[in-house]
């Protein structure tokens, strides 16, 4: 081939190949990606099992981040995003989770010193496998500093997991073009966990939390197909994940004046006024079997609260203030197995919740 | 708008062609009056028939810059020049930190004051119908001991040209070759390689590929690819550029247009 030939044809191989995508935008349905511990741990023979779900907020435990708790940090160094996934492991050791549905888990993201979270995790609890399902993959976000990002929902188990695919949520609605188009891509992350003669379906879902729009009812309806497509068959499932949306019933259900930062005005209030979503989260309720009944919850609030709007402990608002955070399944929950563990203050802005789940 | 600027500003030092008239990557100097400048190029102008002065009169302010190219001699009808150039990013990389949209930078991270030195060899020869120019470079970066490593920029093109800074020097080795291919169209192909010595992420390489098309010698339209490959903190990472945009359909090229007078 002469130099003509071959300089042309280069030109069009790159031309056809410069697909390499500045955010990375998914399909409707994809597979997840697979993890498997650096070491395997014997799963337990037991059949009562502990299911948790955790939003870990990327490792950085309580720090004062500029998204989400009027703090002016964006990056993190590795020794940092090393201490609170610590903090996690003993955590989730202390639990004995046997399932882990997560959120927010960082995989590869300037903001956590580029550790890939869910291998962290595998390598150092006693879980042997994971799937991945990014809602942010983005080699540049250019806002704030943060850069490069590539975060989501992941699925840790003591047992095989298979089948697993990442279903793609509604975008938000009330976003301009150029914001939306950079921004998160909320997903629901379900697999079987290939428990010995007794496989099961575990489903992680994160929504969204700051529209102010009907992106998350669509969202919830979007997760409850996934479930009822799972029930029709016949199979189990447990479910779970950061709802970002209260209980129906719960007695406040403005946060506005709590959330908001000092140099924010009303206007700009974002995902706290959730007094039009009271009912949102009902059709989970009416068809599923929830950790923590609704009468449980109203009877005793304060206790199941799984969130806190600020990060500073000098501040009233440092204790938990809000449930978010929930467990699903299509058979039943062992009664009162629910622990939502408030004790654990330091681990994440999102309080672990778990619940018994017997293999039929 | 500043990231488009950051941008541009490495484009600009990207995107140079190689003919007698088109001068910048090569060893040859602008014949003394001329000027030549483009979309992507700095402006330069020739000092003599062997000396040509270049500065990028739109990032000026943002990015004080100067470069001044000398043709020393021929050897084995090798031309060889000597490069030299200076930047002062400093208030470019301020203006890019903070908060909000387009601050690509954390406000966690503050910039003092740097200076960026240059110095390559060039040698260029006529092989064939085209012509080849070897390169090789020592980059200084003066006034970055107390950077903090979180502050990088971790993109391709502006990861390499920032690390100077963080490691305090490193070497720049290239070739390009350009010929004509048929009529008014021309290609150009290159690489260039950048080595930290010491450092963590100390190996890239970067290379791109042209087509020209030259309507005179006073004007000519380029649009191409560069694919680049480097040592990040993310890990090794493979980049066409331009990538993907999002809601943007595959295959934009760069574009850019030179003129001389």
């Amino acid at each position: 081939m002469n130099y003509k030939s071959a300089l042309i044809c280069s030109f069009f191989i790159l031309l056809i190949a410069s697909c390499d995508p500045l955010v990375t935008e998914f399909s409707s349905k994809e597979s997840a990606k697979e993890y498997t511990a650096k070491t395997l741990v014997s799963p337990p023979n037991k059949d009562t099992l502990t299911v948790v779900t955790w939003n870990i907020r990327f490792g950085i435990g309580r720090a004062k981040w500029f998204g989400d708790s009027c703090g002016d940090l964006v990056l993190f160094d590795d020794e940092t995003i090393n201490n609170g996934l610590e903090l996690l492991a003993i955590k989730i050791a202390e639990i004995d989770a046997d399932i882990l549905l997560l959120q927010e888990v960082d995989t590869d993201s300037k903001r956590s010193a580029y550790i890939d979270q869910v291998q962290w995790l595998l390598d150092h609890t006693s879980m042997n496998y994971g799937v991945y399902g990014s809602m942010w993959e983005v080699q540049f976000v250019p806002s704030d500093g943060l850069g490069r990002v590539n975060t989501g929902n992941a699925i840790l188990s003591k047992w095989p997991l298979s089948e697993a695919e990442r279903i793609q949520l509604s975008l938000r609605g009330d976003q301009d073009a150029l914001t939306k188009a950079f921004y998160v891509r909320r997903n629901v992350l379900k697999a079987v966990v290939n428990y010995p003669g007794n496989p099961f379906w575990a489903v992680d879902i994160h929504a969204s939390a700051f529209s102010n729009d009907d992106t998350k009812q669509k969202q919830f309806l979007e997760f409850k197909d996934v479930l009822d497509e799972i029930d029709a068959k016949g199979e189990l499932f447990v479910a779970g994940g950061d709802l970002n949306e209260l209980p129906p019933g719960a007695e406040k259900n403005n946060y506005c004046d709590q959330d908001r930062c000092p140099d924010e005005l009303p206007e700009n209030d974002e995902g706290c006024d959730f007094s039009n979503e009271t009912t949102w989260i009902s059709p989970l309720y009416d068809a599923y079997m929830p950790s923590v009944s609704l009468v449980d919850y109203l009877l005793n609030e304060n206790m199941y609260f799984t969130h806190a709007s600020t990060h500073d402990d000098n501040d009233e608002r440092y204790q938990w203030n809000r449930k978010l955070d929930y467990l699903f399944t299509n058979t039943a929950w062992v009664s009162r197995s629910e622990r939502t563990h408030q004790e654990a203050q330091l681990e994440s802005d999102h309080v672990a919740v778990s619940a018994k789940w017997v293999v039929p | 708008m500043k990231q488009v600027l950051l941008i541009a500003v490495i484009l600009s030092s990207q995107l140079n062609a190689q003919d007698k008239n088109w001068s910048l990557g090569t060893a040859y100097s602008l014949n003394k009056g001329q000027w030549e400048t483009g979309l992507f190029q700095p402006l330069r102008y020739g000092l003599s028939d062997n000396k040509d002065i270049a500065v990028h009169p739109f990032f000026a302010v943002i990015i004080p810059n100067f470069m001044i190219k000398q043709t020393w001699k021929e050897i084995n009808n090798w031309t060889i020049a000597t490069r030299h150039s200076a930047y002062y990013p400093t208030p470019l990389l301020q203006s890019i930190t903070g908060t909000g949209k387009f601050k690509i930078v954390s406000g966690q991270f503050e910039f003092p004051n740097l200076v960026g030195l240059n110095n390559e060899m060039l040698a260029t020869k006529v092989i064939g119908s085209g012509l080849f120019t070897a390169k090789a470079g020592l980059l200084l970066g003066l006034g970055g001991s107390d950077l903090n490593p979180l502050s990088s920029i971790d993109v391709p093109l502006v990861y390499p040209r920032l690390s100077v800074y963080y490691n305090g020097w490193g070497l720049r080795f290239g070739a390009d070759y350009a010929r004509s291919l048929t009529g008014r169209w021309s290609g150009f192909i290159d690489g260039d390689l950048f080595l930290y010595p010491g450092s963590s992420y100390g190996l890239f390489y970067e290379s791109k590929i042209l087509l020209i098309w030259t309507k005179n010698q006073r004007f000519r339209l380029m649009l191409g690819y560069k694919i680049t490959y480097g040592e990040y903190p993310y890990g090794a990472h493979w980049q066409i550029i331009p990538p993907k945009l999002p809601t943007f359909s595959n295959g934009w090229p760069l574009l850019d247009i030179q003129i001389s007078w």
